[in-house]
């Protein structure tokens, strides 16, 4: 009897390989995975069989994004021979040019615009694309290029978490290596607070770990502004208005203050408490933030809020787990700041089940050296969010002439797209390395075409909220003419004069000997050639664990030694000296406006990311796409009071752009809120119609006061498309 | 030999669509035609709405209807008790298709009735089906024997009283009322 479905089967003549790798999204995640190559294809991507789970080190079981590769190497979006441009910027339209063409013109253009204007006005953009710690491929590659080069413009700062990082800076001192995802497994209540981990995944088994916690009796609550498909893991859903999350934790403060519930944590291990208790109290500005106060700013009600704050300031541990989504907003640093505080509040910073509610490391806590670069250092940076702005309003000297762009559907994954289009346009040279042809790199000069993971080698670290280290394999000869970074890199080296500089004389595979090598004095790297992975093994990490038990022994890296409440930094940053609410729609002293009235874009827009695609990577995938339409998520009330049914196709306008996409009426978001997932291909049609509903075509440019993203914030109107 | 049968806990899923893109890569079959979907469950009103997903595929059924309806017999139970189609002998008529009270089973472009086939091959082999090990939540289990139905699980009377043998079972969440944070919850509601 044979299957009907037309499975790889395997032969004497033809054996089938299993070739371990890993992804390199920018998903927060690695995951274990393995190429079925069969005659030099990949014929199936699979999990490794037959790995037992054991309870602190589950397996690293890959999402659909990972296991979906395969077919995203065959999708006619592929990039398979060097390009160059034979129509309008952006049109799309180009020819094959053979690699040798391409890198000489590329090279032409660089030494040009070293000649003119020097190497500052080039503009280096990477990120969000294939993106690693450590290794040889995309931004490795190419800050490691320009370090010899010359001091070029870099993008700076991230679209993630700034705000975040900048919390974690002026209150512990920086980004610190977070607890294992393990010890969730011993918390009794976990808040999951604008973390929506059944889609963002943030480390292969957060998901699964809660789920677990849950099953040994944790009480999971889920507060967002939609019930995301991570409810089906929680008790309890608190919808909450964006942007207004430091709002809901200055009134859980003051029902702790109120109730006795404080716990003494913040009299031993923070400063600043005092002024920021003043202000829950109102002592400093005569306004309680009391529950009654927060729940018109928050839409919580008030018994919510005072179940909330005996909830979490009761059970113990807890562990409050923010996602990024609450700070990528106007003043998204408090809501950074205020999660912190209540974590301190609740005596549940340092100890296994709770969490200090801060932004983790990128750092794996198996480091490897990496590709070494940067002896130039930078000519300077301008904030990811702005580089538009900087080019078609520029007060830079030199200004900008040239992008080198690597990894990095850049006008698709920063704000208002429409502009960062055309910012590009108004460049004189635009160069491309890509997989796929992207928006981005419709808009470019020439596109390089690069290899995926599938199609190269390299030294992959986890995440900091994991720890384990891959081996990833090439499975297969790169598709058509690709090549990798590395390699573009190192031809453009030597053209222009400092190829030996570049490469020392190594191939990649010389690299990563060189690489594995260093390692070696410190980790087993025998287990990692042999199985393609290293994990840790031990007692789970415990974020601040010494920290808790001996403050004064273990100080942070703050002016006190402490957690700071009260941030000297945010203050010359333009915030409140301690994590107060700040509105929206605050008076701002920065150049650009927020972005039209309310009265003109009723509904609040937010931009999550997608369990489809990693930003906006993967987006070509069929077997993705197929999924879940692309569709705007609007609440049954505001689609009645606009006439608007399921599947009805709405134009969606903000300042800043018009994208049209299909609605979804659903219970499952705030009235008042709209949400479009971010990371589809920007398409606009003849009329500027974004008609691939990118949500950056509808988001504002304008920063937090300390330079995050704040795509969350942005304001529509939404209508029946005639 | 002792029957496996798929434990699908619709409290732990949710619904990330990683088992029905590994069994679309296993099938290699043409975009669109898959062995497993995955159904959304939406019912109640903001702000108490109610989300589950259900995995669906082929349950290998004691009795399947599908094979007593194919008119070529290329529908068959092998010794392990999988239900599989023998795609050369297969006319594409689509009866299977319309007497499958699950719609198990799609026709292909190419005139084949395409259905999981319990990846009996690499079950045969020691390893979990492939929609078991995809999933990164472990919601899904093959299991022989099958095991109790956990303490904080209900098993969903979804096809009670059918008259048919699915090799499936479908868990839900059974909240305790008694236990852990949700009565200290209370107790501090009262102080």
């Amino acid at each position: 009897m044979m299957s009907a479905m037309p499975n790889a089967h395997e032969s004497p003549s033809s054996p089938i390989q299993k070739i371990p790798f890993t992804c390199t999204f920018d998903c927060g995640s690695r995951c274990e995975l393995v190429a079925w190559v069969q005659d030099g294809s990949v014929v199936r991507v699979d999990t490794p069989p037959g790995r037992p789970d054991t309870t602190l080190r589950p397996r690293l079981v890959p999402c659909a994004r990972g296991r979906a590769q395969h077919r995203l190497l065959s999708v006619p979006e592929r990039v398979g021979h060097p390009l160059r441009r034979t129509g309008p910027r952006g049109s799309g339209e180009f020819e094959a040019v053979g690699w040798d063409d391409a890198l000489d013109e590329v090279a032409q253009h660089l030494a040009e615009a070293r000649e003119r204007r020097g190497t500052a006005s080039v503009l280096h953009a990477t990120g969000a694309g294939s993106v690693l710690g450590r290794g040889l491929h995309g931004a490795a590659a190419s800050r490691r290029f320009f370090s010899h080069w010359g001091p070029v413009t870099q993008t700076s700062g991230n679209a993630s978490n700034y705000c975040s990082c900048k919390a974690a800076e002026w209150m512990l001192g920086g980004r610190l290596p977070g607890s294992d995802r393990a010890t969730l497994l011993d918390s009794r209540l976990i808040l999951l607070w604008g973390m929506n981990l059944a889609e963002t995944i943030m480390g292969p088994n957060t998901a699964h770990f809660v789920a677990q916690a849950r099953d040994r009796g944790a009480h999971v609550i889920l507060i967002d502004p939609r019930y995301t498909d991570t409810g089906v893991l929680a008790d309890q859903w608190v919808p909450i208005r964006p942007g207004t999350d430091a709002a809901l934790v200055a009134a859980l403060a003051n029902v702790m203050e109120d109730e006795g519930l404080v716990s003494d944590f913040v009299t031993t291990h923070t400063t600043g408490y005092d002024l920021y208790r003043q202000y829950v109290q109102g002592e400093s500005d005569g306004v309680p933030k009391t529950p009654g106060w927060a729940a018109p700013i928050t839409g919580v009600p008030t018994e919510t809020i005072r179940q909330l704050a005996r909830d979490y300031a009761t059970v113990k541990p807890a562990a409050l787990l923010p996602g990024w989504g609450p700070q990528r907003s106007r003043f998204g640093e408090q809501a950074a700041r205020a999660f912190i505080t209540l974590a301190c509040m609740t005596g549940n910073v340092g100890i296994r089940g709770g969490s200090c509610a801060s932004v983790g490391t990128r750092a794996s806590s198996l480091p490897v050296p990496g590709l070494p670069g940067e002896p130039h250092g930078l000519a300077r940076h301008i904030p990811i969010g702005l580089w538009a702005q900087e080019i078609l309003e520029t007060t830079l000297e030199p200004a900008l002439s040239m992008a080198y762009i690597v990894a990095s559907n850049l006008i698709n994954r920063t704000p208002e797209t429409n502009r960062n289009a055309a910012a590009l346009s108004t460049l004189d040279f635009v160069v491309v390395n890509e997989q796929y042809m992207t928006p981005t790199a419709r808009c470019a000069d020439v596109v390089l075409p690069i290899c995926t993971d599938l199609e190269r080698a390299d030294i992959v670290e986890s995440w900091g909220h994991d720890s384990h280290l891959f081996y990833s394999r090439q499975a297969v000869p790169p598709h058509d003419e690709a090549r990798t970074d590395y390699w573009v890199f190192s031809q453009l080296a030597q053209r222009l004069g400092f190829g030996f500089e570049y490469t020392q004389g190594r191939t990649e595979t010389e690299w990563i000997d060189l690489i594995l090598a260093k390692a070696a004095a410190h980790l087993d790297t025998k287990t990692l050639q042999d199985d393609g992975i290293l994990r840790t093994d031990g007692e789970p990490r415990v974020a601040l664990a010494e920290f808790r038990s001996d403050p004064a022994g273990h100080p942070l890296n703050t002016p006190s030694g402490r957690i700071e409440i009260a941030s000297p930094e945010a203050q010359i940053a333009g915030l409140p000296l301690i994590p107060a609410h700040v509105a929206d729609d605050a008076p701002r002293t920065t150049p650009r406006t927020v972005g039209g009235t309310t009265a003109q874009y009723p509904l609040q827009l937010i931009t999550p990311h997608s369990k489809l695609r990693s930003n906006s990577c993967a987006h070509a995938n069929p077997w993705l796409q197929q999924l879940e339409p692309h569709v705007l998520w609007i609440s049954s009330q505001d689609a009645f009071e606009r006439g608007i049914n399921s599947g009805d196709t709405v134009e969606v306008r903000s300042e800043f752009g018009v994208a049209a996409l299909p609605a979804r009426v659903t219970e499952r978001i705030m009235p008042g809120v709209t949400c479009i997932y971010q990371g589809t291909w920007y398409a606009p049609d003849a009329d500027g119609v974004d008609r691939g509903g990118c949500a950056n075509t509808l988001t504002s440019q304008q920063e937090s006061p300390s330079g995050g993203i704040t795509t969350h914030s942005a304001r529509v109107e939404v209508r029946r498309a005639e | 030999m002792e029957q496996g049968i798929f434990i699908i806990d619709m409290a732990t899923c949710t619904g990330c669509q990683t088992c029905r893109i590994a069994c679309h890569d296993r099938a290699d079959s043409a975009d669109g035609i898959e062995p497993l979907r995955i159904e959304t469950e939406e019912a109640g009103l903001y702000p108490t709405p109610s989300l589950a997903y259900r995995v669906v595929h082929c349950y290998h059924c004691a009795e399947p209807s599908c094979a007593a309806v194919c008119p070529v017999a290329a529908i068959s139970q092998d010794a392990a008790g999988w239900v599989l189609i023998d795609a050369a002998a297969c006319t594409g008529c689509g009866a299977c298709a319309d007497a499958c009270p699950f719609h198990a089973i799609t026709l292909a472009d190419e005139g084949i009735a395409v259905k999981c086939d319990g990846c009996h091959d690499e079950v045969a082999r020691g390893w979990e089906p492939t929609c078991v090990r995809a999933c990164p939540m472990r919601a899904l289990h093959f299991e022989i024997p099958p095991a109790e139905v956990p303490k904080n699980r209900i098993a969903d009377p979804c096809f009670d009283g059918q008259g048919i043998e699915p090799r499936v079972v479908y868990l839900r969440w059974r909240r305790d009322e008694t236990a852990g944070p949700a009565t200290q919850r209370r107790e501090g509601a009262k102080g």
